[in-house]
């Protein structure tokens, strides 16, 4: 009984091509309706703006592939990506006169990282130390992101932090072709690591087996805290981007960033118990909500109700995922 | 015993259907298999009927069937001569039809009494549930069956024994005529197989009908009152157990003579040196204590019953599992075992007894299962190479003759015995010295058994050594050059050369 | 090798889990010494108001738990009874008519919610983010996250209500409680919960409509957010996003704190009464103690993540415990 389907109606057919390229389709279809209702949608600018807006987030959901793989996920990148966001900024205010531009900017970027990476391991442990599945891991990133909300708040006092001093070179992160640059370079290395080297193959057998994996010999509990880890240092390259962008932060910033993050990763694809998935499916991902935003934005409907269709996205990618699954598991079956 | 046994319906009346249950001309085909080919199978009232057969004969989809819980494509099923239908386990329970799994059908977080009545307990004039009157109830039911354990304790507070027993008083509450047992005695431990099979027989004495499913020919000829063998979804004999024997059996089962089932092995190619030791195995609640040596190029057989610690013992050595206390020396050097990725740096692998569920990641192809133990052998640089992994895997399908239709095929797709081979190869690919097989040739069919014997013979021969783990005594002893017996943790003995016999290891695997 | 616990008077272990009232009585011993202000009955009065309404939805969130399921879309449901109570108050003056019509409201997220995950089977976990968010954005397009107030008379009447010093609050949760605790211990419609958390396919195989009481339990919490929504205007006269955001994660940890095991199939409402009496006084204290609201927030994280690692904790023993 091999996994071919069985050529038969058209009709099947369909169903076939609708399930696997259904997001590329969409895509199509939301980018032929909008510039339909609105004339500015399709103008080069406009583009461009969505492909730098995905690729801060963009960056943010490479990170999240990698935990959803290996079968967890991880609700406080969003918080984190806040906590980086003010450490950053005050670091260049803070340090700024003292150090000089080049370097003040080498520090803030290295601090933004290496605080994502560590709240990232935290995470990781915390749940490896628990033998966390689904429903733990849950519990543990959501309590995360309150405190590290938290500690965002606590750090600034509430406040929002302006960048007073102005180094050139940050804010150029953010300008022209730089982010999407970056987002399509680290994409690259991501999917590389993750698809073709052995790391990325013992993290993509995490999600599908974990139990296997462990008795395999595979290192399952450096590899799921590293992830986490990895997480983190996206976490912390978004919030770079952000920053770099307004040159300032905000405690909330990142606030229902792990939301569009798990939507990104779900729709383009990766499921959501691990082993499926990977960068490139994240990549449509990304482009499919950032399209939407866009067009959403672009045809004038408002910020809150956006939430809406951010909660229905969810629930319909998730569904999708499921329904794949359970026709692959009926095509299977012996 | 004292038995009380209100209102069973006279079973040993005059005039009724001798044939308490007739399953005629029953169809089922599954896309590409065709599971069950117009079956007919016929229970006398009132008698054991033991149901066996390789795995993939048919047997659990007929009981499925009978139990209500897959739909025959046609056939029809008649109880005491009238035809019934059943949707579902419900229905299947309202005609008297019983079916105890492996897997018990609990609740564990409840107790005895409520699972007896799950979701439909007695409610007194108030509409609200009288927990007096239920639990007294499930005590007199329990109390019929020899036992007397409180009913208000929870499952899963209870023995394998226990819940088993409470299986049955579910059934028997329920007014049934027939109950249906798959591998009842899978766990149980000689004294408990002991009571179960008393208890079978005084349901017998009161008239209930027992369909008895095991792949344990010894047991079956033991309890059962006729025998009815399955091969390839067909019924081939039905015949009193009086008249007919193991070896006539198992060929029926095959299809095939077979006598010689254990192949033979050079006998020089075990060696002095002492490839693995391990001193005063300890890990919590399963094993105490426990010490022995496996020498290279030999198969060491670690016998016991289920339940007694073997499978917990190889995993604290292979770093599965924590190690309390003791020590592993690998060739002579002592090793700090923390973890599976430990083991593996020592040279040791471990195929563990459930390959669906820790063996192999289903819905991954038969490539990316092999090499996930050893990336590092087919990278060129960091990148993985495909023709590297295409041409190492091609190797082992070849060497160990793994039956697919390609290397990319999910490994769902394969049959259970290949599967094993798949797992059996993945730690081939690792270079593995030692290899520790749990129950290797579980679930799959006597032809595959014997391919996998046959293998472990070859692995030896090629300066591998073997631990295997079964509770098939025959295989033990067929293909053991020495057999340790572990029981309740501890090791209670170790046999080799003429001691071996399955007597004398029987004594040592009970109290 | 079974274990067998001594046989407890069933009653006693039924509403207390003794690790809890040890909690418990040693916090309030704690309070005594370091702010004995704290225990005054004006204060615990206002505690017992914070631990009725919040009470109302940790029953419901009970009910999922042992169902097996979870319910993060409690705070969003909570939100939108109060706008949408407030919104029908200011339109009418006879409350009967928004009482109806939010509590229906709350049935029907409730079924929504229930459904998604039974049908489309999609784990309640992501099935109720996507639902809280959505409802939450349905909120903020109605306030734009302005507070809206009312002056309606009964309800200023129901939450000025005293009976022998407690209000009127207490007495609705009590009744709930009651209510609620005797249909999971006394009736079948309640058992099966039970056995559909405990092991959803033997429920299934004896016949349970899984689904059914899946759906049931959704569909109960959705009533008792509506209830606890509308209570909250009750006290203060307004509703606002800004009220209730730690609600879902408080009902969880306040039943894994009362004792109900996270894995389904044990636990009752009154342990997690116990429990959320502990997570209520919990936060009152940090304010009393003078912490600034980012402090708050942090301990209420650790205090979710150390309560389920604990839960976490004592499921792996029980599983090395029995073999």
């Amino acid at each position: 009984m091999t996994g071919e389907s069985r050529t038969g109606s058209v009709r099947a057919r369909i169903t076939k091509i609708l399930r696997n390229q259904g997001v590329l389709i969409g895509l199509i279809f939301i980018i032929i309706v909008a510039s339909i209702l609105e004339h500015s949608f399709l103008t080069m600018s406009n583009l461009l703006n969505i492909l730098r807006q995905a690729s801060a987030i963009g960056i943010l959901d490479f990170g999240v592939t990698f935990v959803m793989m290996t079968g967890g996920m991880d609700l406080s990148v969003g918080s984190t990506v806040s906590l980086c966001s003010v450490v950053a900024v005050s670091v260049m205010n803070r340090y700024g006169q003292d150090v000089g531009s080049d370097d003040v900017v080498m520090f803030a970027i290295l601090a933004a990282i290496i605080l994502g990476f560590l709240v990232g391991l935290i995470n990781g442990s915390l749940i490896v130390a628990f033998n966390g599945r689904i429903g733990e891991t849950f519990i543990i990133t959501y309590g995360m992101q309150i405190v590290v909300s938290a500690l965002a708040l606590l750090y600034t006092g509430g406040h929002f932090i302006a960048g007073t001093f102005a180094p050139g070179i940050y804010q150029w992160l953010s300008t022209g072709f730089v982010p999407i640059i970056l987002f399509f370079t680290i994409g690259a290395i991501m999917h590389v690591i993750l698809a073709y080297t052995p790391f990325g193959k013992q993290v993509s057998f995490i999600g599908a087996n974990m139990d296997c994996a462990k008795m395999s010999g595979i290192k399952v509990n450096s590899i799921r805290t590293l992830v986490y880890g990895i997480c983190g240092i996206c976490a912390g390259i978004t919030a770079i981007i952000v920053t770099s962008r307004v040159y300032s932060a905000s405690p909330l910033q990142g606030n229902g960033y792990e939301l569009d993050a798990m939507a990104a990763v779900m729709v383009g694809g990766t499921s959501q118990t691990g082993g499926t998935g990977g960068i490139a499916n994240t990549i449509l991902g990304v482009l499919v909500l950032s399209v939407l935003g866009n067009a959403l934005n672009v045809i004038g409907v408002d910020a809150n109700a956006q939430l809406l269709f951010r909660g229905a996205i969810i629930l319909i990618a998730v569904g999708l995922d499921v329904w794949n699954k359970s026709s692959n598991i009926k095509e299977a079956s012996k | 015993m004292p038995w009380e046994w209100s209102s069973l319906s006279g079973q040993k009346e005059t005039g009724m259907e001798q044939h308490i249950l007739e399953m005629r001309d029953i169809t089922k085909t599954f896309p590409g298999v065709r599971a069950l080919d117009k079956v007919s199978f016929l229970v006398r009232r009132g008698e054991v009927h033991g149901l066996v057969g390789e795995n993939g004969a048919g047997k659990s989809t007929l009981m499925k069937i009978l139990n209500g819980v897959l739909l025959p494509d046609s056939g029809q099923i008649l109880m005491n001569g009238m035809p019934v239908t059943f949707r579902n386990t419900k229905q299947a329970q309202a005609c008297g039809i019983s079916l105890i799994y492996q897997e018990f059908n609990l609740v564990n977080t409840l107790s005895v009494a409520e699972n007896l009545y799950l979701g439909f307990l007695q409610t007194g004039r108030s509409k609200l549930i009288n927990w007096k009157k239920v639990r007294a109830e499930a005590s007199a039911l329990i109390k019929r069956l020899g036992f007397g354990f409180d009913v208000k304790e929870k499952v899963e507070n209870l023995s394998v024994a226990e819940r088993q027993l409470v299986e049955i008083a579910k059934a028997l509450s329920l007014n049934t005529q027939l109950i249906a047992m798959d591998e009842p005695t899978s766990s149980l431990t000689t004294n408990e197989i002991e009571k179960l099979f008393s208890i079978i027989k005084e349901l017998r004495e009161h008239g209930i009908t027992i369909i008895y499913i095991s792949h344990k020919l010894d047991e079956v000829m033991a309890i059962c009152d006729s025998v009815t063998v399955m091969r390839d979804g067909h019924i081939i004999d039905t015949r009193s157990a009086r008249e007919t024997n193991n070896s006539e059996i198992i060929s029926k089962m095959v299809g095939r003579p077979v006598d010689m089932k254990y192949p033979k092995r050079r006998s020089d190619i075990l060696g002095e040196e002492v490839v693995l030791e391990a001193r005063n195995i300890s890990c919590a609640g399963f094993v105490k204590d426990i010490s022995f040596s496996l020498r290279k190029g030999e198969i060491l057989g670690i016998a016991g019953l289920v339940g007694s610690g073997r499978t917990e013992l190889v995993e604290s050595i292979f770093g599965a599992r924590h190690l309390q206390g003791g020590e592993v020396y690998v060739l002579g050097k002592k090793e700090c075992i923390r973890s599976t990725s430990d083991g593996k740096r020592c040279s040791i692998g471990l195929v563990t007894e459930n390959r669906k569920e820790t063996g192999l990641a289903l819905n991954y192809s038969l490539a990316d299962n092999v090499v996930i133990t050893n990336l590092s052998k087919v990278k060129i640089g960091l990148i993985i190479s495909k023709t590297k992994t295409k041409s190492s895997v091609y190797r082992y399908v070849d060497e160990l003759a793994i039956k697919t239709p390609s290397i990319r095929q999910p490994v769902v797709n394969l049959s259970g015995g290949n599967q094993q081979k798949v797992v059996i190869a993945k730690w081939l690919f690792s270079d593995v010295d030692i290899l520790i097989l749990d129950e290797p040739t579980r679930g799959i069919d006597v032809g595959a058994k014997y391919e996998i014997y046959l293998l472990m013979n070859s692995l030896v021969e090629n300066g591998k050594s073997i631990i295997m783990i079964s509770s098939e005594l025959p295989e033990v002893l067929g293909m053991s050059d020495r057999v340790i017996v572990i029981n309740e943790g501890r090791k209670k003995g170790e046999l080799c050369g003429t001691e071996m016999s399955p007597e004398a290891v029987m004594r040592l695997a009970i109290k | 090798m079974s274990t067998r616990k001594a046989n407890r008077s069933s009653f006693l272990n039924l509403i207390v889990d003794y690790t809890v009232l040890f909690i418990l009585i040693g916090f309030i011993v704690f309070m005594a010494m370091v702010k004995p202000s704290f225990l005054t009955w004006w204060n615990i009065k206002n505690i017992l108001i914070d631990v009725s309404i919040y009470g109302v939805v940790a029953c419901g969130m009970t009910i999922l738990i042992i169902s097996g399921e979870f319910d993060l879309s409690a705070s969003s449901q909570y939100m939108w009874a109060q706008i949408l109570f407030v919104s029908m108050l200011n339109i009418m003056k006879n409350p009967l008519v928004p009482i109806l019509v939010t509590l229906v409201s709350g049935l029907l997220i409730g079924i929504i919610n229930g459904l998604i995950v039974t049908k489309l089977r999609i784990n309640s976990f992501i099935t109720t983010l996507g639902t809280m968010t959505m409802i939450r954005g349905l909120c903020l397009v109605f306030t734009n996250g302005k507070m809206v107030s009312t002056n309606n008379a009964f309800v200023k009447a129901v939450g000025s209500f005293e009976f022998i010093g407690l209000s009127s609050f207490f007495y609705i949760y009590l009744i709930i409680l009651v209510v609620l605790s005797i249909i999971l211990e006394y009736t079948n419609f309640g058992r099966r919960f039970y056995a559909t958390g405990g092991n959803i396919e033997v429920a299934r195989l004896a016949g349970i409509n899984t689904i059914f009481q899946k759906t049931a339990a959704f569909s109960i919490m959705g009533v008792l957010c509506s209830i606890a929504g509308m209570m909250l205007v009750a006290q203060l006269r307004a509703g606002s996003t800004q009220y209730g955001t730690d609600l879902s994660l408080s009902c969880v940890a306040a039943t894994v704190i009362g004792g109900t095991r996270l894995s389904g199939g044990s636990g009752n409402a009154l342990r997690t009464a116990l429990g959320m009496l502990v997570i209520v006084m919990l936060y009152k204290a940090l304010v009393y103690l003078g912490l600034q609201a980012y402090y708050q927030n942090l301990v209420k994280g650790l205090v979710l993540i150390l309560v389920v690692m604990f839960d976490l904790f004592m499921s792996q023993q029980r599983k090395v415990m029995v073999r």
